[in-house]
């Protein structure tokens, strides 16, 4: 399933972030690696999910860099969706409320991507869609609507959505806010095997038992800083 | 018939003068008589400034009154009667209906005499003998000679009148094609501008304009002739016959011959004409003088029907005009809404200051005014043909009201949706086009329903650039049959016929996007 993985690790070097005069980070350091899970642990607005969206470029940061192999983000303002194109093909994110389209059925939020951004024919777009669901079990949902899926039913969606142009790397914000301990548990394994087919992960949780079962590798972000 | 719109600021001027030209003339009598006995010694006659000389104008030297042949044969009753004159403006092509209402107790503006007008109400003797006549550019002289002449071609004139009626009749015959306007200026403007390649009106109106505005030759040899008379309700015949006497006694005594003659509008037909009636009332009763055209017998049930019947098909051919109009400007008003609310939303603040300054000057105008403009105003830059100019008229007007829907709906998609869009590396143009488009669409919807059953009923303001819709259709039918009742009833009915199955499409469409 995974042919263009890169063995590059994502490194993030001294990131400064504030927001309205406010500082958010203040030098984050930090490195995944290829096949491993790197876990940020923190208290509510601690800039978890900045640190995941700085990453994924949807915002811009003040000094520091985000490098990914030849890949390089800056300081300054956010660049044009075209100049991210190699991002955007290695870097996915899963957001903590989704963020499925709405007026898309599942399979369909898998496709759009592969289809518009990467011009895959939709027979080979709807083949990867299809496999990925099974393996997520959720392929009876495909063709359901985003606002008909359970929380973990949409979770797993956006997971399968985020993997479907098959990025080295995966962001998953807040994955465990709805989900119950069995489904928590399943997260974990499914994790787990994302990591051993050589993907890199970056969670932010403030979960502590769900942070513990998947890596020792926990870092915990304290007035702007990893610790 | 003769209803001028020079431009839009006239009419109010003549509102104003119609107010004030009733007090002044009411003024010497309200002083010196209890009010009983002054109602009874006013007479309150009914027409429409707008018509414009030699019928009824507001006096460009003093605007409050108004002056023209009409008022002075007004004023000639009313002292005949022992009554003073009072104007009341009305719409020309409400005359009848006032009359019947007791606006006024009668009505005069360059009335036509039509069976059909003597059916429904008490007529006076025709007072002017009139001809209709064809106008056409000086360079078709040798080529337009008669009606019969211009199968295929466009020939404007009033609509609602025995001309429009000829046309109508020729249309059918020849294949000539009638273009109805709400005024009797227009025609002959677009006559020289090329729109039309012929007008046919009455002889008097086409003389003034010939000199007012030229460039075009009137053909001599009459298509028809009419008279113009005046309308009392029609249970107040004896009213009509005072009348009918004192209008006898001025054509006797040469009163109406120097007014005519004050207006040019004398020459030695009309002479003749005079001559006929006041032979037929020396040698009969005053009532055959007057029937000069025979009364239509009063319509039965059954012959209702038929006319219903008749009028139908013409009803339901403009109500396609509607349609396509309808459908037409909207699919051009979302096009373009589309376009001016991306602009706003994602163009650089000079694309987006032009695009407000368009959508706060297209909400803040009328739309009646708007189309002026674009049929008449701009005719001298681009000569739009009028279905043409309808549609993009209407279609730029709805296009500010469907942007600001369309602002709103993008405004309304979550930021996440559009992130989440961006960061599967889809591009801003695809983002809108997959994402935050089709979703802002299905918000769209209602509003844009509504605004889709709005713009069906706006189509109606299109008659007055000559495009003949529903609602003009409806109004011409009710000239001739002379009430709005059942053309108003089966008019509506179309118009929710069209309508109903709209908002519940836009229902089901909304329940479809909604499953639970």
């Amino acid at each position: 399933m995974i042919d263009s993985l890169v063995n590059d690790p994502l490194v993030i070097d001294d990131l400064h972030v504030s927001r309205q005069d406010r500082a958010v980070l203040e030098g984050v350091s930090l490195r995944v690696d290829p096949g491993s899970v790197a876990v940020i642990m923190g208290r509510s607005g601690a800039g978890k999910s900045t640190i995941l969206r700085c990453i994924a470029a949807l915002e811009p940061f003040d000094r520091g860099t985000i490098r990914l192999g030849d890949v390089a983000l800056h300081s300054g303002p956010v660049p044009p969706q075209s100049a991210l194109r190699a991002l955007r093909s290695r870097v996915g994110i899963v957001f903590q409320a989704h963020a499925l389209f709405e007026h898309l059925s599942v399979i369909e939020n898998l496709m759009l991507a592969p289809v518009h951004a990467l011009g895959w024919d939709r027979d080979q777009a709807f083949s990867v869609a299809h496999r990925l669901l099974a393996e997520l079990e959720i392929a009876d949902r495909a063709d359901a609507l985003p606002r008909q899926l359970s929380g973990g039913e949409a979770q797993r969606a956006a997971i399968a959505r985020a993997l479907v142009i098959d990025p080295a790397f995966l962001l998953l914000d807040e994955p465990t806010a709805s989900l119950d301990l069995a489904r928590r548990t399943a997260l974990a394994s499914i994790v787990r095997t994302l990591a051993t087919q050589g993907r890199g992960l970056l969670i932010s949780t403030h979960d502590a038992d769900f942070a513990a079962s998947l890596t020792d590798r926990v870092h915990m972000l304290e007035k702007g800083r990893l610790t | 018939m003769k209803r001028v719109r020079l431009m839009m600021m006239p009419r109010v001027v003549i509102v104003i003068a119609a107010l004030f030209s009733t007090v002044s003339a009411v003024a010497p009598v309200a002083a010196q008589t209890p009010r009983a006995a002054r109602d009874a010694a006013v007479l309150r006659w009914g027409g429409d400034a707008e018509g414009g000389a030699p019928f009824v104008e507001a006096d460009p030297a003093n605007p409050s009154v108004v002056r023209g042949f009409d008022v002075e044969i007004a004023a000639m009753i009313a002292r005949g009667l022992g009554r003073n004159p009072r104007f009341v403006q009305v719409g020309w092509s409400s005359i009848l209906q006032s009359v019947e209402r007791g606006d006024f107790d009668i009505g005069m503006s360059g009335l036509e005499d039509r069976p059909a007008l003597r059916a429904r109400h008490a007529v006076t003797i025709p007072y002017f003998e009139f001809h209709e006549v064809l106008a056409v550019r000086p360079a078709d002289t040798s080529r337009y000679r008669s009606l019969a002449d211009l199968a295929g071609k466009r020939v404007g004139t009033l609509g609602a009148t025995m001309a429009y009626d000829l046309l109508l009749e020729e249309g059918r015959r020849s294949g000539l094609v009638p273009v109805s306007y709400d005024d009797n200026v227009h025609p002959y403007t677009d006559l020289v501008a090329g729109r039309l390649d012929a007008v046919l009106l009455d002889n008097i109106i086409a003389d003034r304009l010939l000199r007012r505005i030229g460039g075009f030759v009137i053909l001599r040899d009459p298509v028809a002739t009419g008279h113009y008379v005046g309308v009392v309700a029609r249970d107040n015949a004896a009213l009509r016959d005072s009348i009918d006497a004192v209008l006898l006694d001025r054509m006797r005594d040469g009163s109406l011959e120097r007014t005519f003659r004050a207006w040019n509008v004398w020459d030695t037909a009309q002479a003749r004409y005079f001559a006929s009636v006041l032979a037929a009332a020396a040698d009969t009763s005053l009532a055959t003088a007057a029937a000069t055209i025979p009364a239509e017998p009063r319509a039965t049930p059954q012959q209702a029907l038929r006319v219903i019947g008749r009028y139908l098909p013409a009803l339901l051919r403009a109500a396609v005009v509607t349609v396509a109009l309808s459908i037409l400007s909207m699919l051009l008003a979302i096009a373009a809404g589309a376009l001016i609310a991306a602009g706003r939303v994602y163009g650089s603040s000079i694309t987006r200051a032009l695009l407000t300054a368009y959508v706060e000057v297209v909400r803040g105008t009328p739309l009646l005014l708007q189309l002026f403009v674009l049929y008449y105003g701009l005719s001298g830059v681009v000569r739009l043909p009028a279905f043409f100019a309808a549609v993009i008229g209407l279609g730029l007007n709805y296009a500010a009201y469907e942007s600001e829907i369309y602002r709103a709906a993008l405004a309304a998609i979550p930021r996440a949706q559009l992130e989440a869009s961006r960061s599967l590396g889809l591009s801003e143009v695809q983002t809108l086009r997959f994402v935050r488009g089709p979703q802002a669409l299905r918000l769209a919807l209602a509003p844009m329903t509504n605004d889709f059953v709005a713009l069906l009923k706006d189509t109606s303001l299109v008659s007055v650039i000559t495009v003949v819709e529903l609602t003009k259709q409806t109004a011409i039918y009710a000239t001739n049959v002379g009430s709005w009742l059942v053309p108003g009833i089966l008019c509506a009915l179309i118009y929710l016929a069209l309508s109903l199955p709209l908002s519940r499409f836009a229902r089901r469409l909304e329940q479809r996007w909604n499953v639970a």
